[in-house]
């Protein structure tokens, strides 16, 4: 089976009923993307499906065809350690986001997803939007941080 | 200096060992004192010694110490001995040993010391004394037995009340070292000529200069000085500063920070199991025919207590556990209801223990008008980390052992091998990743002895365990269930004539120390049986603080805050009774009681001010109040909630003071409280485990809710300034929040909500 992800095609020996998380982890090595609850409630396995953010515990590898992905190492320009940050990893890093770190690839490809389809979200459509847990109680800094990366885009975009 | 009122009690995870016990512990902990003393790393100056540190991991420069690695291209590594789980140790650690260095943190990587050196022990964890408060005969000799140990852990909030001293004198005793090589170099007379900045050596008069990297390898062959001198608090240039930015930040916004269950090696394979699922129970039988055969599938282990499957994935090896059919056998099978009827019962009969006692409260009740009195409970929690549970071992080929596991000590890696193997090989290198969230849950060791006892039986292949979530949440080890009996009187001034608590509990250090330790822990008198009461800091003239312990078939463990997250709700709550009873305001009724303890009367006041306490809110809205001292820390929060008249419960907003002495990193610090407040809350709304037939309840976030961005408030945290030595901060955040919004309830409704979680009570008014 063939999977585009981070605009390389993978070549995976798996079952078509194995979720995405797995083969991303497991098989491909990519552990950006975080293993939390199962059951598509926690978010901490948030990627990109053609630009929407799902969460990829839940979704079966033989359901995702020629669709791209995108994972947290997908993200920015460049490669290794010269990457660049894309203006939501610089926003986090601005606010000083994460704790402990582990729902943040999730949080970030979440918001990722959002600003792609909403530039400047309001409080009540972030909520709406952004329903991934973190235990560390990181979400004052969460919402600062996605309305700075709002803006920045903007400015950019003007 | 601000001086405390009164002594201030320290709260660490462990009680203070019992005399009888002592004989034991030196006996067993001093076996190899000879030669810990002979390679110079125990306790004292020696820990500061370069010359013994041969063998020791280095990024091709120079280890200064313990801590301490230059490397040519004047970068700097530190090797922290201390679990990175979000709260900040790996920035706390690396902004005081920066500091003395002169170093910017830019130039410094943090990454967790796997070696297990006598040097690193947690000293604040282990004899509940900072370092430097270290002294006389009992403690020193304490100090010793646990640097054998090694008691390498994190947890209590102790990393910087430890750190603060010791590796401020790291940081300064390498830079002398650096200073002392340049003297040699350029044959300086005068070291006073020379000065250092931001890794930079200048001699001036001479216009000569050098990076501590062209330096580092003279100045590791010199002998360390004993006698540096620190800055001073106006020289600080890191200490404090709110613009520093986390050394661990930039591995978390782009996926590469590595965690327990992101480790890679040759050949590796993945595990997960299903544990037996009533407490106490064991593995009768196991039908693998249909399992065995599943794609992915290497192996299938069973134990008295668990059956793993061993695959090529995670899921492979879940899949086939699922296809597993178990029988098992035996157990508790115990329902909520009774636990509950046990700690009724440790209430009619059991023994209690007095912690506080001060003048004579049963007088004072008996002579008192009015005698408020009420009974509170709250229920078990599970801690439910993001990172599931997990651990990596690998049996290698030359006979030695390498372990990875996300712990909060790498000490405890160690216990488990010694605890669950066969044969401990006698070279093993323990590895502590990042922690995807901690709270006590990671200072057990179960996950890591099964992890070991998997790789034990497939000896040359690394195996990763991971638990799923439902495993994670079924066998957790508890915050334990409590019920509270509060009984206290006012009188007309607003006073505090009377206050009594008697707490059923179960005792977390006992049953730390029976699953942990190689020595026992006497419950009855465990310190977290009632820290968070015993703590009260208002002016009692009469109380009396008592526990009654009993022991109940459920697991209990630390679980952030520990007994302050339940004790606090009790104490805090019960005193916004009497405050009403009083007809005070619950916050200038606290101040009152205060003006003898200035230290907690500052944070009061403070947050009256910042709070707009008295000023007007939207409709259906109040205000309610706590103020806790634990871990050394001081914290009040004042929350805004509103509940509508159906009983639509929601907090808007926390307004947090924080008095944690030094605030070594400000911004860490206002994100540990907006931490500690998320977590306590997330806990008093929602949390709970119940038991029925044994086995807990709830196994998932979808029956377990937590806050998300639409429930969570906004945390405001004001930082009083301060020269006292640091509190902890991982953990006082939390205990204040759920008597605080438990307040603004009654505020509002006039209904008194006496036990946990708020989700579980009626809250329609009016």
């Amino acid at each position: 089976m063939q999977l585009s992800i981070n605009g390389v095609t993978q070549t995976i020996d798996a079952p078509p009923e194995m979720p995405l998380l797995w083969a991303l982890r497991d098989l491909i090595g990519l552990t950006g993307t975080k293993f939390g609850c199962g059951i598509a409630q926690c978010g901490a396995c948030t990627v990109l499906v053609d630009g929407v953010a799902q969460r990829s515990c839940s979704l079966n590898v033989g359901d995702i065809g020629t669709a791209k992905i995108t994972t947290i190492e997908g993200v920015g320009e460049g490669v290794g350690d010269g990457k660049t940050l894309t203006k939501i990893q610089q926003a986090w890093i601005d606010e000083q986001v994460p704790q402990c770190g582990y729902c943040q690839s999730g949080m970030i490809m979440a918001v990722t997803g959002l600003l792609a389809q909403n530039k400047k979200p309001s409080d009540a459509e972030i909520d709406e939007a952004i329903t991934n847990i973190c235990r560390c109680g990181t979400y004052d800094r969460i919402r600062k941080a996605i309305h700075r990366a709002a803006a920045a885009s903007a400015v950019e975009g003007a | 200096m601000i001086a405390f009122a009164k002594p201030f009690t320290v709260q660490r995870r462990l009680p203070q060992l019992k005399e009888r016990n002592m004989g034991k512990i030196t006996r067993r902990l001093f076996i190899g004192t000879g030669v810990v003393a002979a390679t110079g790393l125990a306790v004292g100056a020696g820990y500061l010694s370069s010359l013994d540190l041969k063998g020791i991991k280095t990024h091709g420069g120079t280890r200064l110490n313990a801590w301490i690695e230059i490397l040519a291209d004047n970068s700097v590594k530190i090797f922290a001995p201390r679990a990175e789980m979000g709260q900040g140790a790996h920035m706390g650690i690396a902004t005081l040993i920066a500091e003395e260095l002169d170093v910017p943190l830019s130039s410094i990587t943090v990454e967790h010391a796997s070696e297990l050196l006598p040097a690193y022990i947690n000293t604040m964890l282990a004899v509940g004394k900072r370092p430097e408060d270290v002294t006389g005969l009992v403690d020193k000799t304490m100090q010793r037995a646990f640097s054998t140990f090694p008691y390498i852990g994190t947890g209590g909030s102790t990393t910087l009340p430890d750190a603060w001293v010791p590796m401020r004198v790291a940081g300064a005793t390498a830079r002398e070292m650096i200073i002392a090589a340049a003297a040699q170099k350029w044959a300086v007379a005068n070291k006073s000529e020379i000065s250092v900045a931001d890794g930079v050596v200048t001699h001036t008069p001479s216009k000569r200069t050098a990076t501590y990297g062209e330096l580092t390898a003279v100045a590791a062959q010199l002998t360390p000085p004993t006698d540096v001198n620190l800055k001073s608090p106006d020289q600080f240039k890191l200490i404090g500063k709110t613009n520093q930015a986390r050394v661990d930040l930039p591995a978390k916004v782009n996926g590469t920070a590595i965690y327990g269950v992101d480790v890679k090696a040759p050949g590796m394979m993945i595990a997960t199991l299903v544990q037996a699922p009533r407490i106490g129970a064991t593995v009768k039988s196991v039908d693998d025919s249909a399992a065995k055969n599943m794609p992915g599938v290497t192996k299938i282990i069973k134990r008295d207590t668990y059956v793993a499957v061993v695959g090529k994935s995670y899921w492979f090896a879940k899949q086939a556990l699922d296809a597993l059919k178990i029988e098992w056998q035996g157990g508790e099978a115990v329902n909520t209801v009774d636990l509950e009827k046990g700690l009724e019962t440790a209430f009619s009969t059991g023994k209690p223990h007095e912690f506080r006692k001060a003048g004579d409260s049963s007088v004072q009740l008996t002579a008192a008008k009015l005698v408020i009195e009420a009974r509170y409970s709250v229920p078990y929690l599970a801690h439910m980390c993001m990172e599931p549970m997990n651990a990596t071992a690998w049996f290698k080929p030359d006979g030695s052992l390498e372990v990875w596991a996300p712990c909060q000590g790498s000490v405890i890696m160690k216990l488990a091998a010694d605890a669950s193997l066969k044969s401990v090989p006698k070279i093993a290198k323990y590895n502590t990743t990042y922690l995807g969230g901690g709270f006590g849950r990671r200072g057990e060791r179960d996950y890591v002895m099964q992890a070991l006892q998997i790789a034990e039986d497939m000896p040359g292949t690394p195996v990763k365990l991971i638990w799923s979530r439902e495993e994670d949440m079924a066998h957790d080890l508890y915050r334990p269930a409590a019920l509270a009996k509060m009984r206290g009187a006012v009188d007309a001034k607003g006073k505090i004539t009377a206050l009594e608590a008697d707490i059923a509990v179960q005792s977390v250090a006992q049953a730390f120390a029976k699953r942990s330790l190689p020595y026992s822990v006497d419950g009855a008198s465990d310190k977290m049986n009632v820290e968070g009461l015993d703590t009260l800091p208002y002016a009692l003239p009469n109380i009396r603080i008592a526990s009654k312990v009993t022991e109940l078939p459920v697991p209990v463990g630390n679980w952030r805050s520990v007994g302050n997250s339940q004790n606090a709700f009790f104490a805090e709550s019960f005193v916004d009774e009497l405050a009403h009873a009083a007809n005070a305001d619950p916050l200038d009724f606290r101040i009152t009681l205060l003006k003898d303890n200035p230290r907690v009367l500052a944070v009061a006041q403070k947050l009256k001010e910042i709070s707009g306490w008295g000023s007007a809110l939207p409709e259906n809205t109040a205000r309610g109040v706590a103020i806790v001292e634990s871990f050394l820390s001081i914290v009040g929060e004042v929350a805004e909630v509103s509940v509508t008249k159906e009983g639509t419960l929601k907090v808007h907003r926390v307004h947090c003071v924080v008095d944690c002495g030094v605030a070594v990193n400000p911004n860490v610090i206002a994100a540990q409280i907006q931490s500690g407040v998320h977590y306590g809350l997330s806990a008093a709304l929602y949390g709970k485990t119940t038991f029925k037939d044994g086995m807990a309840e709830q196994l998932n976030f979808d029956a377990q809710d937590v806050l998300r961005l639409a429930t969570a408030p906004e945390v405001i945290v004001h930082i009083m300034p301060s020269t006292a030595a640091p509190g902890g901060i991982g953990e006082p955040g939390t205990p204040p929040i759920a008597p605080a919004v438990a307040n603004a309830i009654f505020a509002l409704t006039k209904n008194r909500v006496r036990s946990l979680p708020l989700s579980d009570a009626k809250l329609a008014w009016g």
